[in-house]
């Protein structure tokens, strides 16, 4: 039996004889049947269809890496928007307990806005002061054992301010969007507006409540 | 096809991060409208008062339709007063978020709040 493959090649198949078994196969040469056009044999493939062949592979193959590369960044870029959020959410528990257990807030340092400090009446004192990448919490009680907790923030600008005649704290943080901070073309994600969070701490709420009920 | 997939991803993701963004700052505000009444005196906690507390510019930028509810009810303890602010916006698609509450006791003894 012969006939063709899908390269056009003549496929050889046994042909039995009788009852002689398998000592008998043989093998017939291709013969060409009538009306069925002849396919001279291949022995590869064209230049052209290797061309084809690896431009496909080279398009699919920078597809899945452009894929690849979106998926990371839109998951880097989640990342750091998750890191920020719970930093500024220790930031804002962190900040309203020490300014509810403080009796006075004041500037601290030179420049006013740069650095707080909240005393309680017992000698202690907690100073929230900006860094370089975010802001530095220095707590010292009245024993002297200095605790320094560290916000990070980074592509953030971090503003103070005193308010209600200094009995509210106020901190303003202002998170540049990706493509302010020179990151346009990296992200796979529409550029979201500048986050604007703001904190707000009553100073002296806990220790007021002391004193009240000291008073009874 | 990939592209075509990655689409919608790109966009659930990109809406993900906006609505929990979204419900820090809306979590930060009612947060701090909590410490301002805590600083107000017990005379100035009227229902025509509270009616008049308006949020903040950042949460009316950040927020979509935001809308601050303020409601005072007596305590059944005498000279408590329950304040609850209830905080309700709509998320970028449109619809409405299941609104946030606060609720705030104030004292009457002078200073005293929980």
């Amino acid at each position: 039996m012969t006939g063709h493959n899908c390269w056009g090649r003549s496929v050889e198949t046994p042909v039995h004889r009788g009852s002689r078994g398998d000592a008998a196969r043989r093998f017939r040469a291709p013969r060409p049947h009538e009306g069925q056009r002849s396919h001279p044999p291949r022995a590869g493939v064209s230049l052209l269809e290797v061309l084809v062949v690896m431009t496909t592979l080279s398009v699919l193959l920078t597809t899945c890496t452009v894929t690849l590369m979106r998926l990371l960044r839109a998951q880097s870029a989640s990342g750091g928007a998750l890191a920020a959020s719970l930093t500024t959410s220790r930031l804002a528990r962190d900040l309203r307990r020490d300014a509810h257990t403080a009796a006075a807030a004041a500037w601290d340092g030179p420049v006013a806005g740069e650095a707080i400090e909240l005393t309680d009446g017992n000698g202690g004192r907690v100073r929230y002061a900006l860094s370089t990448e975010g802001v530095r919490r220095t707590s010292t009680p009245a024993d002297g054992r200095v605790a320094v907790d560290d916000y990070l923030l980074p592509a953030t600008k971090v503003e103070w301010e005193l308010a209600e005649s200094g009995l509210l704290v106020v901190v303003r943080i202002s998170r540049s969007s990706p493509s302010s901070r020179g990151e346009t073309g990296t992200s796979p994600l529409p550029a979201p507006p500048p986050e604007r969070l703001v904190i707000e701490a009553a100073v002296g709420r806990a220790v007021k409540t002391i004193s009240a009920e000291e008073r009874k | 096809m990939v592209f075509v997939a990655l689409g919608p991803v790109l966009h659930a993701i990109r809406q993900q991060r906006e609505q929990a963004q979204q419900r820090q700052i809306a979590l930060l505000e009612l947060a701090n409208q909590a410490e301002r009444l805590s600083l107000r005196a017990w005379e100035e906690l009227t229902p025509e008062r509270l009616e008049q507390i308006e949020l903040s510019e950042t949460a009316k930028q950040s927020l979509r339709q935001a809308s601050l509810r303020v409601a005072l009810a007596e305590d059944a303890e005498p000279l408590v007063r329950r304040i609850t602010l209830e905080l309700s916006w709509h998320d970028p698609a449109g619809r409405g978020v299941s609104p946030l509450r606060l609720v705030v006791w104030k004292y009457a003894v002078e200073g005293g709040t929980p």
